[in-house]
Formats: structure tokens, C-alpha cells, sequence
């Protein structure tokens, strides 16, 4: 590195010829730094409270205990394990009792996560623990206290065990939000399940092994646990147990974050296309600017070899200072977008791994070598006799190989961004085939648009005929203009649609609690109770629990038993006139009449998963009693609707006979949902159904609601704070596609102004042509992103695509305005500098 | 006889064009002696600039030979003619062709940066001085006059001490009073650096100045004296 190229460089930077090549690699670093470090750390806090959620990385499930091979192969890879056991359970307490989900756990659990604990009934002083009860204590939450009328330091007795309660329970990490949590929480060390005598042949108990351990180890164990599947699989022998991965503990949760994963991604890959047009478009510039003084140094003797060696030792000089900037910036950023987020995460956020660095490394350099780089090849083959002869043609590369150049440095960066070859190709694929087609239409408005001035006032006419004059300049500028616009256009829409389809799963009046386990003869008192305390409620559906033994007569083989989890074990039947909400019939009909003999619906994804049909008779076992029905229909089901929600439906009267308990779910004032397990801030009702009803289970759905709403907030934010980026990159876009043409405008006005024309028409003329250019953009870019839009939302969001009106408004006008804004802005010079200052400028 | 330091030997030029092919420079022979100074006159389209280019090396003729010094450039490709031009050659523009970017000195002292003198500033300050610049040394070629953007172009040429000095039309921006600044200055300079000058030029009084005048027509030589 020679002396002399970097003081070249601080020359051009110095003369401003280098701004908007650095401003735009400095933005695509930044964008690309900012949302890959953003995302990196929030994907690695989410899989931490994911973790939190599981209290491990990875559990083994079963109905039996956990096998001593899965045990043995956890610490065979040197995972930390735990174990759980979860049941339900009556409590007593002097006269009262309470059917209660017991949890047994050993002293390690939680392995991630905290168990919060309070020695206060007001939740005083939250404390958190990271391991579970000793001998002889239990902890239990607060409803439990009401339900069983007792203080802390009070015995209960669990099975034949007699145990102190040390500890009221706020929140435990895997409370988990179904059925499975139904009664109050009473949580004892596994060292006294034996000693309780509850565990008995045919008891109903959740076994967990519990583990924990760096990435590599914990994929180590889910490869094993893969092929170990694959081996029973083949060998016909049950399958007892289930691997619990994050991924699969909170399904919404991670569908969410992998979209909004992509969405980042495909922002920050827009970021970067608009800077690198930006960028191309600026070299194309600085490079003739550079063609005099690269001439010059070759007619004193400099070599095309040092040439081409100065121009490399500037170019890595730039990308390797930009690039170091857009860190920076991109890593102040973040901080940002993390400010937005903050609260959505209750971990302590992990710090970043390598790769945001690696990937903003890699785009800065890649933007130059891509973008830049090619608009400068031709310079050191410039023929030295240029300096004679200023007619001579550039040997500038062609148009074709830049663009390819161009398209293979974006294709590199969305590869490795997206880390699919497909996606990548897909998603540059339509990108040029979108420049292609808004060159096309930019070609024929720009046609149409000429027409018109021919009959208008003499700014407009000059305005117009400007754009036609240079349509080859206009044109690079009308695809730059309209893409982004576009992509603008779409990032909000798609933003609108992500809100709506989040919305829509919750909607306003989204259930706070579910009541449950409600006998038939109070069902009547407690609509009353929940009348009289003004919360509503949904459906009421009544509910019993039993099997499924045989299909058209042949009993149910235990392998055919493991293939589904509506098999395997028992699971809520009911029975209803009525089409549950939000399910649909699939195939069959919902009864219209009373059918002639017991019929029942059920979930389509269960059906296929066991082999079943409408018109399939199918044997049920509900408390040892037997019975047949017939499959009259399936449904799909919103398992996501926060409603009660069953597998099977019979036609009402099939379990009359069964004493089924009846469950609803209950909406109650908003403000309940603030205060986790403190018992003072409970729904007024909850005290009093304790109180008359106490076999009637009440759960609190409050917090996950309130969650759900809080990260919907939130990550829309972080988008808004993105688009911010976004949009910088395209006024970037827009400032040097002006830059392209500013030279020959700058002589052209001083030119006009020496023959006389007024600063009035100059300044006319170029407000008509810039806003023309913005409308046209406008409306290609409202066309375009109705386009894509429609097809986001029918095959992306599963929502019907609607027309945007309000797209298209915001396309024209702001497309104008706009440009029309930017445009006098960057032409500020043109018009203002004396026409003779600038035709010496020019030379 | 002093020795010769630019030899043109049967030297012609063709360009192809779209429909025949087109003779800028027909059978031209030239002997210019070291420390000379030559003017190249012509009416316009004569060719003048095509052959100042070939002498300079910075185009190579359709036939014959040039020889710069001992080196024949007709022998050796672009990047050995770059390196005699380096070693031998400078010149001076009809549009000055400063970089607008540079302050004056940065402009004079650019091509000896470029061959790596280390004393490249402290000779510009000087040159410039000797046009009478000393005063505007870190202004911008855009707020100097055109006479005085030549007078930097000249400071720049002369910096770098060449053997030979190519000069295309030094004046023909300029106004015959600045001009005639111009053209003094460049024979002053001359004479003090020991430089031989091959210069273009329309104007009569510039050409009668130098020792040695040739005038081509239609790309021949049509006088020599
Ligand atoms: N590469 C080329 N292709 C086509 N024609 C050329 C080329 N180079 C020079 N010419 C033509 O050759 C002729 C001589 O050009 P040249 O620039 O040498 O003339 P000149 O004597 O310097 O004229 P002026 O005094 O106007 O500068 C002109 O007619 C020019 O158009
Ligand atoms: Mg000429």
C-alpha cells in the first residue's frame, strides 16, 4: 500500500466525489448488521426462554418411567438431566381437599429457567429458585392456599405423605397452558413420591427426563434419539416415549419467530439492494469523474498494472473503513431494536455469536466487489491518448456483465443470508423479473407522458421532453425509483397483514380464564355466579374422558396405538348441536337431523393420523363401559383459538350417561391478567367459585394473552424501526440515480439560463419532471406491490387478499412528493450557482 | 550536431470508418535535436494532434517508426511506452486538464508523488511560485482563471524536469493578452530547464518563437525550416 493511494483517496473523499459510494456501503452494512445482530441475539433469547418454558433443552415424555438407555445417553454426552413426574392428585387439608396437579421433581429441576417462589401470601417478596423442594416440603400456588384454607408453614398430605408448605408458587418455568395444568399446583420432591404410595400400576403419570447441555451435545442427543426412533420404528415395538425439543414445546411462539426471522432477512436483503443500486449507480459516477485523472496518470507513465493495483488498494481502503462504520452504526442499532423488544424477553438476552460480524464483513466487501468495483473495471484500460482526444469512447464494461456481476454479488450475499440456494434464487429471480417488467411499463408511461407535453405550458413542455430526452438515464432512475417505492410499499403491507393475521387469532374478546370440571348439577349456579359477577362466557360443552378401543371391530393394536397421540391415551370427548367455533367440516356433514344411531365428529389431522373415514365405526371406552359410533364427519380445528377444543364430538345424548363435567371458557376484566399468582389481585369471580364450587377448576389464561399481545406490539415496532433503515437506503437510491444525469444537467440549465431563461421556468421544469417521474413510479410501484401483496396473503398469510386502496395513495403521493422533494433538493446547485460558475466547473 | 532526441521515420496513420479507410497521417519523417523547440502548425484536421500524439507515444502510427531518445517506441507495447513516457515525457493541454478535486499544488505535485520523488511537494511550492502562483497554492483549479489554471498546468510539467514536452494548443483557450502571458512563461521555462518543446499551435507569433517550425496539411509535411 502506497502512500500516495490513500492520499488520492482522502482527495476524492475530500471533494466529495466518494459520499454517496460510502454513504451507501456504510447503510447496507449497517442494515445488515443491525437486523442479523438483532436477530441472532433475540433468536438465541428466545430458544433460552423457550428452554425456560421446557426448564430444559430437550425432555424425554412418557406415560411409563423414562428407560435407562435415554438416561444413560443424556450423560453418555455429558447433559445435565432432571427428572419430573406429574400427576393429579387429591390434597387434603383438614376437612378440605382439592384434586390437585402434582408435580414430584428432583433437586436439579428447573435446568433452565426459575422457579419464582414467595413465603408471603401477597407475593411480597418474590424470590427465585433454581432447584426444586427439599424432602417433607411442598410448594403450591395460590389458589391452593383458598382452595385448602391454609397459611404457610401449614401440613397437607399427599397420598400417605405429610408435608410442610415452605413456599407459595408465582410461577414455575414449564407450567404449560392446557388441560394438563388443571388443578391447583402442588409441587414435592421426587425423593417422597415412593413414600406416598402413589404410584401405582395404572396410575396416569407424566414422566420427564429433563436435560440441559452446550448446543453440540443436546444435536448430538436429537440425531440419537432420530435413528433410535427409526430402529423402533422398524422393529414394530411401542412407542412409549416423545422427544420435546423447544421447537415442538410452543409451536405459535416459534412459528412467529420464524417468520419474523424471514422477515428481517428479506428487509435486510432489500437494505442491501437498494444501497448496492445506490452504489453502482454513485461509481458509475466517481468513475467518470476518475476517466481524466486515470488518463492523465497514464500519459505520465503509470502502468495499467499500477493502476489497477491503486485502484484496489482504494477500493479495499473504502470497503474495509465503510464497513467498519456500518458495524458500528449497525451495532448502536441494534441496541435500538433491542430497547423495542425489550420486555418481550424475560432472559437476560445471550450475547451475539460470530456470524452477524461475519455476514456484515462479508456484504460490505461483497457490495464493493459487486457494485462498485465493476463500475470502475474499465479505468486502467483507459487509453492514455484520451488526454488528446477527449472524444474517445470508454471502454466501461458492459451494462450486461455489470448487471450479471451485479445480480451474482446479491446472489452470494441472499445465499448466504438465507442460507438456501433456492430461496435465494427465487427471491432474486423475481426481483429482476420485477426490474424488467417496471422498465418495460416505466417505458411505456414515459411514451405516453411525452404526448401530453406537447400541449402544455412551456415548463411543463421542457419538464417533459427531459424525460424523453434522457429515457435511458430516466429509465435506470424510474426502475430505481419504482422498486423501491415497491418494496416500500409491500414491507407495509405485509406488516398490515402480519398484524391482522395475529389479530385475528386474538380477537378482542379473547378468553381470560377457563372453568373447568364443573358437575351437571352446578352448572346452572355457576352461569348464574358468572352472571351476577358480569363476565361472560363462550359455548358450554360438557366433557368426558375415555379411549378409543376398536376400529370397524378390530381392537386397536399397540403399534397402531403409538402412531398417534389421540391413541395412545385418553383424551376430552363431547357433544354438541352445534359446530364448535372456528372448526370446520372437511368431509361428511354436521347433523341437520338426529341421526338414527350414535354418530360423532372428529379432528381431521387425528383421523388421518389412525385411518379413519366418515362411515367408520369406531368402538369407545369411557370408564370401562363400551359403545360403538359411527364417523359421521371431520373437522379442522383452530387449536390456536384460546376456546375449548375437542378431538372428538358425539351427537348429544351419547354421554348422558357418563357424568360429564362441563367446561367453558370466561372472559373478565383486563386488568386481572397483570398480577400473576398473587391471590389479592385474582378475578373477583375466581374467589367466589373457589369458595361455592370448590371442585370446579379455574385457570388463568391472563399472562398468556397479555404475552402474545406485548410481542405483537413490540415486534411490530422493531419492523417500523427497520422500514426506517429501508427507506434511507431508497432516498440513497434516489440521490444517485439524480447523480447519474447531474453533470449534464448542471450545463444544460446553465446553458438555458445564459440564453435567458428564468430561474422560474428552470425550477418549473425540473418540478414537473420530478414529480412525473415520482408519479410513475407511484403507480408502478401501487401496481406492483398489489401484485405481490395478493400473493403474500394467499399463500403466505392464509388470509383472502383484499385490494389497498391506500397503497396505492401512498405509492402516487409519496412517490411524488418525494422525489419531487429529494430531487429540487439534490438539483439545489443546478439551479442556484451562477450559470457561468458552473459551465467552468464543467470545463 | 547535437543528438537527436525524436525521430519520426515513414510514419502514416490510418483509422478504419464505417464505409473506407480514412489517412490521417501519410508518410511522415521528422529528426528533432535535443534542447530544440519545435512548433507543429496546420489548419485545422491537418493532423497536428494525431502525430503529437504518436511522438509523445501515446498512440502508435498504422506504419513506420518513432524513436524517443534511444528507446524505439514503435517496438514495445503500451507498458513499455509507459515507461519511457514516465522517464522522458511531459505536457501541457489546450483545456488544462487539471483535476478539479486537487488544490493547485496537489496538482503540481501529483505526477511526482506518482513516480515516487520524495521532494515532490517542496518542488511544487517552487514551480509554483516561478508562474507567479505562489500566493494561490491551496486554491481549487474552479476558482482560478483559465490563464492561471494554465500557468498550474505549466508548473505541473515542468516539476517533473521531462526531456521533451509535448504541448497541444497551450493558448488556444486563452485570450491573446493571456496568451501571450502563457507562451512567455512556457519559453522562460524552457529555456531555464534545458527542455526540448514540440508544440502545437494556430497562432502565427507562438509558432515564429520556436527554433524549428513544421507545417503538415492534409497529414503530410508540406514545409520544415
Ligand atoms: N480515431 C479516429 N477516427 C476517425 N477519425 C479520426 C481519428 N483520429 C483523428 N481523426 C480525424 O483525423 C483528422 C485529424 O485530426 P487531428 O485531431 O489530428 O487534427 P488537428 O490537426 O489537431 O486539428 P485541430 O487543429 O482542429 O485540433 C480529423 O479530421 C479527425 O476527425
Ligand atoms: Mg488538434
Amino acid at each position: 500500500m502506497r502512500l500516495i493511494d490513500i492520499k488520492l483517496l482522502w482527495r476524492d473523499w475530500r471533494g466529495g466525489q466518494l459520499n454517496l459510494v460510502i454513504s451507501a456501503l456504510v447503510l447496507a452494512v449497517m442494515v445488515v448488521t443491525a437486523v442479523s445482530l438483532f436477530a441472532d441475539r433475540v433468536e438465541r433469547g428466545l430458544n433460552q426462554q423457550i428452554s425456560s418454558f421446557l426448564a430444559s433443552d430437550l425432555a424425554v415424555r412418557g406415560g411409563i418411567e423414562i428407560s435407562e438407555e435415554y438416561r444413560s445417553k443424556a450423560l453418555e454426552l455429558g447433559l445435565n438431566t432432571a427428572d419430573t413426574a406429574s400427576f393429579r392428585s387429591m390434597v387434603f387439608a383438614g376437612q378440605n381437599n382439592h384434586l390437585a396437579s402434582v408435580k414430584a421433581v428432583s433437586r436439579a429441576y428447573p435446568l433452565r429457567g426459575e422457579i419464582e417462589l414467595s413465603d408471603d401470601l401477597s407475593v411480597g417478596n418474590p424470590m427465585l429458585k433454581s432447584n426444586g423442594p427439599a424432602s417433607g416440603e411442598a410448594w403450591i400456588e395460590a389458589r391452593v392456599f383458598n382452595l385448602l384454607d391454609i397459611e404457610i408453614g401449614d401440613k397437607i398430605e399427599v397420598g400417605y405423605l405429610s408435608l410442610t408448605v415452605s413456599n407459595l408458587i408465582v410461577n414455575e418455568p414449564d407450567r404449560g397452558s392446557g388441560f394438563g395444568a388443571a388443578g391447583g399446583r402442588v409441587m414435592i420432591s421426587l425423593e417422597d413420591l415412593p413414600a406416598s404410595q402413589l404410584v401405582r400400576p395404572g396410575s396416569r403419570i407424566g414422566y420427564r427426563l429433563l436435560m440441559s447441555g452446550d448446543n453440540q451435545a443436546i444435536r448430538a442427543y436429537q440425531d440419537w434419539y432420530q435413528q433410535r426412533e427409526q430402529a423402533l420404528k422398524k422393529s414394530s415395538e411401542i412407542k412409549h416415549f416423545r422427544l420435546v425439543t423447544p421447537e415442538n414445546a410452543e409451536e405459535q411462539l416459534a412459528d412467529t419467530m420464524q417468520r419474523g426471522r424471514a422477515f428481517l432477512l428479506l428487509s435486510g436483503t432489500i437494505g442491501v439492494l437498494l444501497a448496492g443500486l445506490a452504489m453502482a449507480l454513485a461509481s458509475q459516477r466517481y468513475a467518470s469523474r476518475l476517466t481524466d485523472q486515470v488518463a492523465l496518470m497514464k500519459a505520465w507513465g503509470q502502468s495499467s498494472g499500477a493502476i489497477r493495483r491503486s485502484q484496489f488498494t482504494r477500493l479495499f481502503l473504502i470497503a474495509a473503513t465503510s464497513t467498519l462504520i456500518g458495524m458500528l452504526l449497525g451495532w448502536l442499532s441494534h441496541y435500538l431494536l433491542l430497547e423495542v423488544a425489550k420486555g418481550l424477553l424475560n432472559v437476560e438476552l445471550p450475547g451475539p455469536s460470530s456470524r452477524p460480524w461475519i455476514v456484515a464483513m462479508i456484504t460490505g466487501f461483497v457490495c464493493v466487489l459487486g457494485f462498485a468495483l465493476p463500475a470502475l473495471w474499465h479505468l486502467p484500460t483507459i487509453a492514455p491518448l484520451r488526454v488528446l482526444r477527449r472524444d474517445l469512447p470508454d471502454s466501461l464494461l458492459g451494462q450486461g456483465k455489470r448487471l450479471a456481476i451485479g445480480i451474482t454479488a446479491l446472489l452470494i450475499l441472499t445465499y448466504w443470508y438465507s442460507e438456501s440456494l433456492v430461496t435465494s434464487l427465487l427471491f432474486l429471480g423475481a426481483l429482476f423479473a420485477l426490474f424488467g417488467i417496471c422498465a418495460l411499463i416505466a417505458l411505456q408511461f414515459l411514451k405516453l407522458v411525452q404526448g401530453f407535453g406537447s400541449w402544455r405550458g412551456s415548463f411543463t413542455r421542457l419538464g417533459l421532453a427531459n424525460l424523453w430526452r434522457r429515457r435511458g438515464q430516466t429509465l435506470v432512475q424510474l426502475v430505481g425509483f419504482s422498486t423501491t417505492l415497491m418494496l416500500l410499499l409491500i414491507v407495509t403491507g405485509m406488516r398490515t397483514n402480519l398484524i391482522a393475521e395475529w389479530q385475528a387469532q386474538l380477537p378482542d374478546d379473547t378468553p381470560s380464564h377457563f372453568v373447568y370440571n364443573v358437575a351437571d348439577n352446578e352448572v346452572q349456579s355457576v352461569k348464574q355466579l358468572l352472571k351476577k359477577a358480569e363476565v361472560g362466557t363462550t359455548d358450554w360443552y360438557p366433557m368426558v374422558r375415555g379411549r378409543l378401543v376398536a376400529i370397524n371391530g378390530e381392537a386397536i393394536s399397540r403399534e397402531r396405538m403409538a402412531q398417534s397421540d389421540g391413541l395412545s391415551r385418553e383424551v376430552n370427548f363431547t357433544q354438541t348441536t352445534e359446530l364448535p367455533v372456528e372448526n370446520n367440516v372437511i368431509d361428511g356433514s354436521w347433523w341437520q337431523a338426529p341421526p338414527t344411531g350414535l354418530e360423532f365428529s372428529m379432528e381431521e389431522r387425528v383421523a388421518a393420523e389412525i385411518g379413519v373415514g366418515v362411515g367408520d365405526v369406531i368402538e369407545f371406552s369411557i370408564g370401562g363401559l363400551k359403545f360403538d359410533a359411527r364417523l359421521a364427519s371431520t373437522r379442522s380445528v383452530n387449536w390456536q383459538s384460546m376456546t375449548p377444543n375437542f378431538y372428538v364430538v358425539f351427537y348429544p345424548g351419547a354421554l348422558d350417561k357418563y357424568a360429564p363435567n362441563w367446561v367453558t371458557a370466561v372472559r373478565a376484566a383486563k386488568t386481572v391478567a397483570a398480577e400473576r399468582g398473587a391471590l389479592v389481585k385474582q378475578a373477583p369471580f375466581v374467589s367466589s367459585m373457589v369458595r361455592e364450587f370448590p371442585t370446579a377448576v379455574v385457570i388463568e389464561l391472563g399472562d398468556i394473552i397479555g404475552r402474545i399481545r406485548d410481542v405483537i406490539n413490540r415486534v411490530t415496532q422493531g419492523l417500523e424501526l427497520i422500514l426506517l433503515l429501508v427507506l434511507l437506503c431508497g432516498a440513497l437510491v434516489l440521490f444517485a440515480a439524480i447523480g447519474v444525469s447531474y453533470d449534464e444537467r448542471l450545463r444544460e440549465n446553465a446553458i438555458l439560463r445564459t440564453l435567458g431563461s428564468s430561474k422560474k421556468i428552470i425550477v418549473g421544469a425540473l418540478t414537473v419532471e420530478y414529480a412525473t417521474l415520482g408519479a410513475i413510479a407511484g403507480v408502478i410501484a401501487g401496481a406492483g406491490a398489489e401484485v405481490v401483496l395478493y400473493f403474500v396473503q394467499k399463500n403466505v398469510f392464509d388470509l383472502v387478499p383484499q385490494w389497498h386502496p391506500s397503497l396505492w395513495l401512498l405509492g402516487i403521493v409519496s412517490g411524488t412528493l418525494l422525489i419531487t422533494v429529494l430531487g429540487l433538493l439534490r438539483s439545489k446547485d443546478i439551479i442556484s450557482v451562477p450559470p457561468l460558475q458552473s459551465l467552468r466547473q464543467l470545463g | 550536431m547535437t543528438e537527436t532526441i525524436l525521430r519520426a521515420q515513414n510514419v502514416s496513420k490510418h483509422v478504419r470508418t464505417a464505409d473506407h479507410q480514412l489517412t490521417i497521417l501519410n508518410d511522415v519523417s521528422l529528426d528533432i535535436a535535443s534542447g530544440q523547440s519545435v512548433a507543429i502548425v496546420g489548419p485545422s484536421g491537418a493532423g497536428k494532434s494525431t502525430l503529437l500524439g504518436l511522438l509523445a507515444g501515446l498512440d502508435t502510427p498504422s506504419v513506420g517508426k518513432i524513436w524517443l531518445g534511444e528507446h524505439e517506441i514503435t517496438a514495445t507495447n503500451e507498458e513499455g511506452r509507459a515507461a519511457i513516457r514516465a522517464k522522458m515525457v511531459g505536457f501541457v493541454f489546450q483545456t488544462f486538464q487539471l483535476l478539479g478535486s486537487l488544490t493547485a499544488l496537489e496538482n503540481v505535485s501529483l505526477p511526482m508523488e506518482l513516480s515516487g520523488q520524495t521532494d515532490a511537494r517542496l518542488k511544487a511550492t517552487e514551480f509554483l511560485g516561478k508562474v507567479g502562483l505562489a500566493q494561490r497554492v491551496t486554491h481549487y483549479p474552479k476558482q482560478l482563471s483559465g490563464g492561471e489554471q494554465q500557468r498550474v498546468a505549466l508548473a505541473r510539467a515542468f516539476a517533473c524536469s521531462p526531456k521533451i514536452l509535448f504541448a497541444d494548443e497551450p493558448t488556444g483557450n486563452l485570450d491573446q493578452a493571456t496568451g501571450q502571458k502563457i507562451s512567455d512563461l512556457l519559453f522562460e521555462l524552457n529555456q531555464q530547464s534545458d527542455t526540448t518543446l514540440i508544440l502545437v499551435t494556430h497562432e502565427q507569433r507562438l509558432a515564429e518563437r520556436c527554433q524549428q517550425i513544421i507545417t503538415i496539411d492534409d497529414g503530410r509535411v508540406v514545409s520544415q525550416t
